[in-house]
């Protein structure tokens, strides 16, 4: 699959590293996925380890990936999935309904922390993690559970 | 009416100061304090700090039971996100965004938001009003079609000149709708009326044609 990635943050470089991180440590250097992570600031892409920097399967293209002249950069036309996780929901949100539809992505994902805003999108058919809600979710159960015995 | 703003600065602000001279009911969400204390100053309580693209922003600044809903912050992403909070969640039944990059606007239209008004278009537009050697003045965009109106002057000593109107022999898909002649006088277009040096005429262009209705209306002797 080819997968893009938009911000590089926490969880865009966990995911980053976990799509082709087991070839990155194991014998193979082939990744079922070509994976390209666009981010805004070079600090952050240079912060990023020199092996997946390296690795053939990852790609990096420093931009704003709400804007449609970087996302083509970043194979947005050929791409399969698109995940939008920088730190800011309306960002987010106006790349992933780019992605989604402009360039037709099929598989397009998002995180968006406002549960209310995260509401909203997925009734527009975005599939959104919104981890304030879940965080809720968790320790919800959690409590609960603890309760309950 | 009833118009709620996001966004107090050039576009938002002076709009709200019109609208509320004009007797019109306004409230201004701006992130900025000094935004806002600026317009409660000018305009009265009219104003509140607050983030256009948070629900709760938009319920309290009452877009529930606006009859206008505008978004005009510095950024395309918050207005966005803005116009769908006040469609979907508070049914706005007039949405509009000012658009700042241009490649947004196709996403707005297929967000449903009502008006789109593109800021480079804007400028655009003044810039060409500014230079009265251009010939051709992109009026306005048709919202959600791939059409514009614009207006073209007839050169002193173009080909069309003397001609009836009918022998133009524009491009197909466009609409002649005006004639304003030199004297400022407006005149509805009819088959036999003759083209006079100085005119200005005013049509609706698919806007690939836009460029060949420049070229007949212009081309020079």
């Amino acid at each position: 699959m080819n997968i893009i990635i938009m911000g590089g943050g926490r969880v865009g470089t966990h995911f980053l590293r976990v799509l082709v991180g087991n070839v990155v440590d194991g014998p193979s250097d082939i990744s079922q996925h070509n994976v390209c992570l666009v981010e805004r600031q070079r600090t952050r892409i240079e912060a990023l380890p020199p092996r997946l920097l390296e690795h053939p399967a990852v790609s990096v293209v420093e931009g704003d990936g709400a804007s449609s002249e970087v996302l083509v950069v970043a194979g947005a036309e050929e791409a399969d999935a698109f995940v939008a996780l920088t730190g800011d929901d309306r960002v987010n949100a106006l790349a992933a309904q780019k992605a989604k539809h402009f360039f037709k992505i099929e598989h397009v994902a998002l995180r968006v922390r406002d549960p209310e805003l995260a509401r909203m999108y997925t009734d527009l058919g975005l599939a959104v993690f919104c981890p304030t809600e879940a965080a809720r979710e968790f320790f919800m159960a959690h409590i609960f559970e603890s309760v309950a015995e | 009416m009833y118009a709620v703003i996001a966004g107090g600065g050039d576009i938002g602000g002076r709009l709200a100061g019109a609208l509320a001279g004009g007797g019109h009911e306004v409230f201004v969400v701006d992130v900025d304090p000094v935004v806002v204390n600026d317009l409660r100053n000018r305009l009265g309580a009219v104003a509140e700090q607050g983030d256009a693209s948070r629900v709760a922003a938009l319920e309290s600044a009452g877009v529930s039971r606006s009859d206008l809903f505008l978004a005009a912050t510095a950024s395309d992403d918050i207005n966005l996100a803005a116009c769908q909070i006040a469609k979907l969640r508070f049914g706005a039944p007039r949405t509009v965004a000012v658009v700042r990059d241009p490649e947004n606007a196709p996403l707005f239209e297929a967000a449903g938001v009502d008006q789109i008004i593109s800021q480079t278009d804007i400028v655009f537009s003044h810039l060409a009003n500014l230079l009265p050697a251009h010939p051709l003045i992109r009026l306005m965009p048709i919202p959600g079609r791939q059409q514009e109106l614009v207006s073209v002057k007839v050169p002193r000593n173009g080909t069309v000149v003397g001609k009836p109107l009918k022998e133009l022999n524009l491009p197909y898909g466009c609409l002649l709708t005006l004639v304003i002649d030199s004297n400022g006088q407006v005149k509805l277009p009819a088959d036999e009326m003759i083209v006079n040096a100085g005119d200005e005429v005013v049509l609706v262009s698919p806007v690939e044609s836009t460029e060949s209705i420049l070229e007949i209306v212009t081309e020079q002797a």
